[in-house]
């Protein structure tokens, strides 16, 4: 059996999201490239799979965040590209400064607690 | 935005899901390809690729799951199941839906009716602004008084409250000569009258104000529009001749009956006439109020109208005047049937209810396992709340759509069905959806809350093994409590029902049999009416009479026949009339019915003459006035003295017998004059030729029946000038009379047939439950040598013990009702109708008869199972389970 996620908490539900979205701030691109350049960029740390990488890009596109056209891939396959729209890209500056207070937070309290 | 896409998502959901099913499988190509690369063979890659993907149905029901709604999906598969468990219950499902639609039906037609009847306002513009005004004398018995043309113009003038005052003149029979005579309702309104109700022309136009200077317009009504003129589309501008003078029809009006029946035809009156000629002119005033003016403002102002007049006026002093809303002054004068039939309908929307419940209770205890099952693998009990309340909907939804289908056709079968003039409002009976909406509501709400009972099954699953089927002990305490509770109530209400229903079967068996005081077998009744200027004299009119009835005399087969003015169960006169020859006036009398007949009319009706002689025809236009009085009268005005040749003064208080004395020369026995129902009424007869009236009637009496005597008479009573309006043998009135009890009787008796059926419905259901709960108990019971019967009276027993104990909740529930009803059902004095007759709502038979009857059904609805529970195979049920 693969990895059931069922229905992720809200915490990682969002923050999956927000992973998508910044990636997608580089430019338009398929699922199958956002799982791996995700994966990549955190080195192996953050496996985003499919069970929860396509209802998030569902959840993008039904808040307007993101566009999706078909097109060509890299090897001539037909592929669904995302495209971060402007609406995205607010939210995106939003949420990125509000993880980041977040983050910064919990760092302190690592530190000093 | 969002929600734009969401519908459009779900839109072209089928396109949606390709395209996401495509994706995946690109992403799953890609994983694939990049496997490959690594190294692996093709066949590997593709499985590896398959492996990583996990579980693709999941992801796509997760990306589904943000388009759709989740709870509509959720409905949907609620509704399949439960649609799926009703099929698999068929029997259930049709009991609770034809239950339903039933009681939707029935309290539905009977709001409707009553609704149209006493509750809607009048079909005019702003109803509310419209008053009835009538002015009352401070002795007189409750009656309005006419008054004249010029107070009408004097009210008109202090009345500036009312923005319009529109007056009724006397109605009457005129006579229209087309290509033949024929009889017309005449109504004299003045010229407002129409602009003040708001009532529109169909055709043409209603009277102007000009139309108020002796002009000769006539409007017809519809009903005189499609009677005598064929509904002829030409028909304004025509002329034809009303009694003695031209008339040119101007407009058509829609017929209206909110107001009591309406007239062929309505005249003007003429405004600006010697005034002095219109004393007594106005029967009754209508007023519309300005806005921002109130009833009381407009009363004070006439008041003070009348109060200056009383100064020099003798006969207006102290005279008040009373001002109703006109929608309430017409009101049908007797709503006791509706309130009755609408506290009927009521209980059976209560029994509705409780016997649906009382199925939904059953079906649930009945799914115990079910629900003990999926309390122990751990349903959440908020989807199975959400599904029982969708499961209820499921029968609530159909049976009241049904119900209303049903409501629509017995609305317009009730215009056909209900008895001469019940309803005074029409016949045609708009729908009342406010009543079936809170039958729907009621219902609805009920089955939601009834999701408790699964639920307090699943919360008990976890302690105890209700899985096992074996052990099947008739669900838990509490529910079976409320199932029981349901029961009795139901009973209870039955009871109810059933009581009132014999009170009335029995009531009508005894009208059926109440004397009439005289024989309508063979009798007939012939309506003519002479008017116009050849019968205006009291000579011409008993010229007319005699020659009448001379003609009807040479008939064969008619043994008697006499004038009259009115007659037996028809209408009467009014005259109040004081013993002895002084009769001061001002004086109050007493009411009397008085009627002119000829020498053979107590031949003719058979009606007994109890002292000496009747009106013979020695008693001429120029003899002694004499009269003949019942034993009703004889009693009331000379009790213990002999009344013949007693005095006797009528005073003249608008009626057409002016004043007088008369002497008594017999005594005739008591008649049923209005109603079978009635009290005794003082009667007075005088012969016709000392008092002649155009409105006349021949009563007949022949040797046997004759199915050509109606047309005979007809043919020999008309003449050229004087139409006969009405043939009809008194056996019908009496037949009409007890059409309205009948209707009574079949109405209640309907809503009890109803609640017997349903009260059955309900004990076999408990009993069939509690039959499958027993079935081990009896199969053990049966297996150490009881016998079949033993074990059936064991379940008749049960259930007649629930007949018992519904039963005397009920009665207790009667016997309150029938306290709170009082005499309310029953002759009051003044009116002459009551609802009942000769029986109390307490009737100790009729009440032990529904007693008897809840316990019978009880029993005969529980006769089945328990059958069914003596037959039990021991060895069968014991190992089955």
């Amino acid at each position: 059996m693969g990895s059931i996620t069922g229905s992720a908490p809200d915490l990682l539900r969002g923050t999956v999201d927000l992973l998508i979205l910044r990636t997608l701030a580089n430019g338009p691109l398929h699922g199958y490239a956002i799982a791996q350049r995700l994966r990549i960029v955190s080195e192996e740390v953050l496996q985003v799979g499919e069970s929860s990488l396509y209802p998030s890009l569902q959840r993008l596109l039904l808040k307007g965040w993101v566009s999706a056209e078909w097109g060509a891939s890299e090897n001539n396959r037909r592929a669904r590209y995302y495209t971060i729209t402007s609406i995205g890209r607010k939210h995106l500056a939003i949420e990125r400064a509000e993880f980041e207070r977040l983050v910064g937070a919990m760092t302190r309290v690592m530190k000093e607690a | 935005m969002e929600l734009f896409r969401r519908i459009l998502a779900w839109w072209r959901w089928r396109k949606q899901a390709a395209e996401l099913n495509e994706e995946l499988e690109t992403h799953r190509a890609l994983a694939q390809e990049e496997l490959e690369r690594s190294g692996l063979a093709s066949s590997d890659a593709e499985i590896e690729s398959r492996r990583r993907m996990g579980n693709i149905a999941l992801s796509r029901e997760d990306a589904r799951d943000v388009w759709v709604i989740r709870w509509i999906d959720r409905l949907r598969q609620h509704v399949r199941y439960g649609a799926r468990g009703l099929l698999r219950e068929p029997a259930f499902a049709l009991t609770a839906i034809a239950t339903l639609a039933l009681g939707f039906a029935a309290s539905t037609t009977v709001f409707s009716v009553v609704d149209a009847e006493l509750w809607r306002p009048l079909p005019f513009s702003d109803p509310h602004q419209l008053m009835a005004v009538v002015s009352r004398s401070p002795k007189g018995p409750g009656n309005s008084e006419t008054i004249s043309l010029d107070e009408l113009l004097a009210w008109r003038r202090a009345a500036t409250a009312f923005s319009q005052l529109a007056a009724l003149g006397p109605d009457g029979q005129g006579t229209a000569y087309l290509d033949h005579a024929e009889s017309l309702d005449v109504q004299e309104v003045t010229t407002n009258f129409f602009t003040t109700l708001g009532r529109r022309p169909l055709l043409g136009r209603v009277f102007a104000s000009d139309d108020a200077d002796g002009s000769a317009s006539v409007v017809l009504t519809s009903t005189g529009w499609n009677r005598v003129f064929g509904h002829d589309p030409s028909v304004v501008g025509r002329s034809f001749t009303l009694d003695d003078r031209r008339v040119v029809i101007v407009g058509v009006v829609a017929a209206d009956e909110t107001m009591g029946s309406d007239a062929d035809v309505y005249a003007p009156i003429d405004e600006h006439t010697n005034t002095t000629d219109r004393q007594g002119a106005f029967y009754g005033m209508i007023g519309r109020l300005s806005p921002g003016s109130t009833p009381a403002i407009a009363a004070q102002q006439i008041q003070a109208e009348i109060d200056r007049r009383g100064l020099t006026d003798s006969a207006r002093r102290g005279h008040r005047v009373f001002i109703e809303d006109l929608s309430a002054y017409h009101r049908r004068s007797d709503a006791r049937p509706l309130y009755f039939f609408l506290g009927a309908a009521l209980l059976v929307m209560a029994l509705t209810i409780v016997n649906v419940a009382g199925l939904l209770v059953s079906r649930a205890i009945r799914r115990t396992p079910e629900f003990a099952l999926r309390g122990a693998l751990g349903g959440g009990t908020a989807a199975l709340a959400s599904q029982m309340i969708v499961e209820g909907a499921l029968v609530v939804v159909p049976g009241c759509a049904i119900g209303l289908v049903v409501t629509r056709s017995t609305a317009t079968a009730i215009g056909r069905f209900v008895p001469y003039d019940f309803l005074l409002r029409g016949s045609n009976i708009p729908v009342d959806l406010r009543a079936g909406a809170f039958v729907f509501g009621v219902a609805l709400a009920t089955a939601a809350a009834l999701a408790v009972v699964p639920l307090g099954i699943v919360r008990r699953a976890g302690s105890r093994a209700a899985l096992g089927s074996g052990t099947r002990t008739g669900g838990a305490p509490r529910s079976d409590r409320a199932r029981q509770t349901l029961l009795i109530a139901q009973l209870g209400l039955t009871l109810v029902l059933l009581a009132g229903a014999s009170v009335f079967v029995k009531s009508f068996l005894a009208l059926k049999q109440v004397p009439l005081g005289f024989d309508p077998t063979n009798a007939w009744s012939v309506h003519t009416a002479p008017s116009g200027p050849s019968y205006s004299t009291p000579a011409a009119l008993r010229a007319y009479a005699d020659d009448t009835v001379s003609r009807l005399q040479a008939i064969p087969g008619v043994r008697f026949v006499s004038v009259a003015t009115t007659s037996p169960l028809g209408s009467g006169w009014i005259a109040y009339t004081k013993p002895g020859t002084s009769a001061i006036d001002g004086d109050d009398g007493t009411r009397t019915l008085w009627r002119g007949i000829g020498p053979d009319y107590f031949r003719a009706t058979g009606t007994r003459i109890v002292r000496g002689r009747g009106i013979t025809s020695e008693d001429r236009a120029d003899s002694l006035p004499v009269a003949v009085v019942n034993e009703g009268f004889a009693r009331q005005a000379f009790a213990g003295v002999d009344p013949i040749g007693q005095a006797v003064s009528f005073l003249g208080v608008h009626n057409p017998l002016g004043r007088g004395t008369v002497t008594i020369v017999g005594v005739a026995e008591n008649i049923k004059e209005l109603f079978l129902n009635e009290s005794v009424m003082p009667d007075i007869y005088m012969p016709f030729a000392q008092h002649p009236m155009s409105l006349v009637e021949l009563l007949v009496r022949t040797d046997g029946p004759d199915p050509t005597m109606s047309a005979t008479l007809r043919d020999t009573a008309a003449t050229a000038s004087v139409p006969v309006t009405l043939v009809s043998p008194l056996t019908r009135r009496v037949d009409r009379n007890l059409e309205r009890d009948r209707f009574n009787v079949i109405v209640v008796g309907w809503f009890a047939a109803t609640a017997v059926l349903m009260a059955m419905i309900g004990v076999y259901g408990a009993m069939a439950y509690v039959a499958s709960a027993r079935r081990r108990e009896f199969a053990v019971r049966l297996a150490l040598g009881a016998t079949p019967r033993q074990v059936l009276s064991l379940g008749l027993w049960q259930a007649a013990r629930f007949g018992v104990v519904g039963g005397l909740i009920g009665l207790g529930g009667a016997l309150f009702l029938a306290m709170a009803i009082g005499d309310a059902l029953y002759l009051v004095p003044g009116s002459h109708n009551g609802l009942l007759y000769d029986v109390k709502v307490t009737d100790p038979a009729a009440l032990t008869c529904a007693l008897v009857g809840v316990v019978a059904l009880a029993t005969i609805a529980g006769a089945v199972p328990a059958r069914r529970s003596g037959q039990v195979d021991p060895s069968q049920a014991l190992r089955g389970e």
